[in-house]
């Protein structure tokens, strides 16, 4: 043990042992808190989106179609989004973990903290520019498999013997009347002589839209309200009450 | 080169700058830290005193090469420690053997310090009982022991060990008190009275 300074100096001389510089310590721990702040926000757009699915799910249409509000849940919960949710709190708090002073507090402080964070920003960015529609968009078009999950949803929609149908316009809007594939790829031709078309719809080619009204013939609908594919219908119109009755 | 005596009155955050700007001033942090360390290696891996210089020297080299890293938030032998307890945990990886614990010439000083802790009716010079001890010691899940001997051993606050372990002060005071049942079960078992 005599010669320990000796040896540490010596190999310091030498080279062996080079201090780290300042610097890279400072840009580990930013790009650690980048990463939290990253992921909080990531997260905060996803609870976001749970918001937007569940205020968007048809609760009137519930008792027409004949299920139990547990059923209804269990169609309607946005698991896709729960789970991502869940993943980026994981992530997030890892990445705190990490930050220098990170390790002194514990795991539900970190979580709670996050929670509450992540939940008032998802709050208001779902109320400023409904970042939670913006994000079911885009993982209708862009993430795999995922109108496959939200498929039980949707075909609450396929049901025009009862009145609603939901699909992509594949032609556009002329003469009152428009062409629809529905989720099946089913081509309907629909009808909106005095219907009603939500500010929202533009009735262009590719749009998605819903529509409340009642099957004529095989394949013929006539529509009585066109909402967005996103978003909850208005039912407050008395031809719609009646449909809904 | 200066004599240690010169820096004896510096704080360790006072010799941290000093060693930042002159390599050569990182020796008072070794004079100062060396005999603690060991000891702390030696406890804590059972190591004989080859493999501890060896693994002592990783530990200062790697203070060294982190010292621009160092918190002054944070109490430099907290830091050390750190390291060293990393280093430990490292070691062990690499020789895939399990620590052994506490040598022949530390129970002594473990004893007394758990004795009143534990309110073990103790008989220190009977040789069955202090390697009974060093039994329940060598079962305990290192995760246990280590924290018996931060907190017995090297006397350190919780806070201390907080930072040293890098978990909540709470989790420590969680896993002091499993340590603590973890070993009056294993006593238990040797029929080792507790008052």
């Amino acid at each position: 043990m005599k010669n320990l300074k000796d040896k540490i100096l010596e190999k310091i001389k030498h080279g062996d042992a080079k201090q780290t510089p300042k610097w890279q310590f400072q840009l580990r721990e930013f790009l650690i808190w980048f990463g939290v702040g990253i992921l909080t926000a990531v997260a905060a757009l996803v609870f976001a989106a749970i918001i937007f699915n569940l205020q968007s799910a048809d609760w009137a249409l519930r008792p027409r179609l004949g299920l139990t509000r547990s059923r209804f849940l269990f169609i309607h919960l946005p698991y896709f989004w729960i789970i991502a949710s869940i993943g980026l709190v994981v992530l997030a708090y890892y990445a705190f973990r990490h930050t220098k002073k990170g390790y002194r507090y514990a795991l539900p402080v970190i979580i709670l903290m996050l929670t509450v964070l992540i939940i008032s920003f998802g709050w208001a960015s779902h109320r400023s520019f409904m970042a939670g529609r913006f994000m079911e968009q885009g993982a209708m078009q862009g993430v795999p498999y995922y109108n496959m999950m939200i498929r039980p949803r949707q075909a609450l929609w396929l049901n025009p013997g009862k009145g609603f149908l939901a699909g992509e316009i594949i032609s556009p809007y002329s003469d009152d009347e428009f062409s629809l594939s529905d989720i099946d790829k089913n081509i309907w031709r629909v009808r909106c002589r005095e219907c009603f078309v939500h500010p929202l719809v533009e009735m262009e080619k590719n749009e998605k839209i819903r529509i409340i009204g009642e099957k004529l013939e095989d394949l013929k609908f006539e529509a009585l309200e066109i909402s967005p594919f996103f978003g909850p219908p208005d039912f407050s119109r008395p031809e719609i009450r009646r449909i809904m009755r | 080169m200066p004599r240690n005596t010169d820096f004896g009155n510096k704080t360790d955050s006072d010799l941290v700058q000093l060693a930042l700007k002159k390599p050569d001033n990182f020796n008072y942090i070794v004079g100062r830290y060396e005999k603690k360390i060991a000891r702390y290696i030696k406890r804590i891996a059972g190591l004989d005193n080859e493999d501890t210089e060896d693994l002592l020297q990783d530990i200062f080299i790697k203070v060294y090469q982190n010292l621009n890293g160092f918190d002054p938030s944070l109490k430099f032998s907290s830091w050390i420690y750190r390291i060293a307890h990393n280093e430990i945990i490292s070691d062990w990886r690499r020789r895939k053997a399990k620590p052994q614990f506490v040598r022949g010439d530390e129970i002594d000083g473990f004893l007394n310090s758990i004795s009143s802790e534990f309110d073990i009716q103790r008989d220190l010079e009977n040789k069955d009982f202090r390697g009974d001890i060093k039994k329940i010691l060598a079962e305990i899940d290192l995760k246990y022991r280590e924290v018996l001997i931060l907190k017995f051993l090297e006397e350190k606050s919780y806070e201390e060990i907080s930072d040293i372990l890098k978990k909540p002060i709470g989790t420590i005071a969680t896993l002091i008190n499993r340590a603590k049942k973890q070993f009056k079960k294993e006593a238990t078992k040797l029929s080792i009275n507790f008052l």
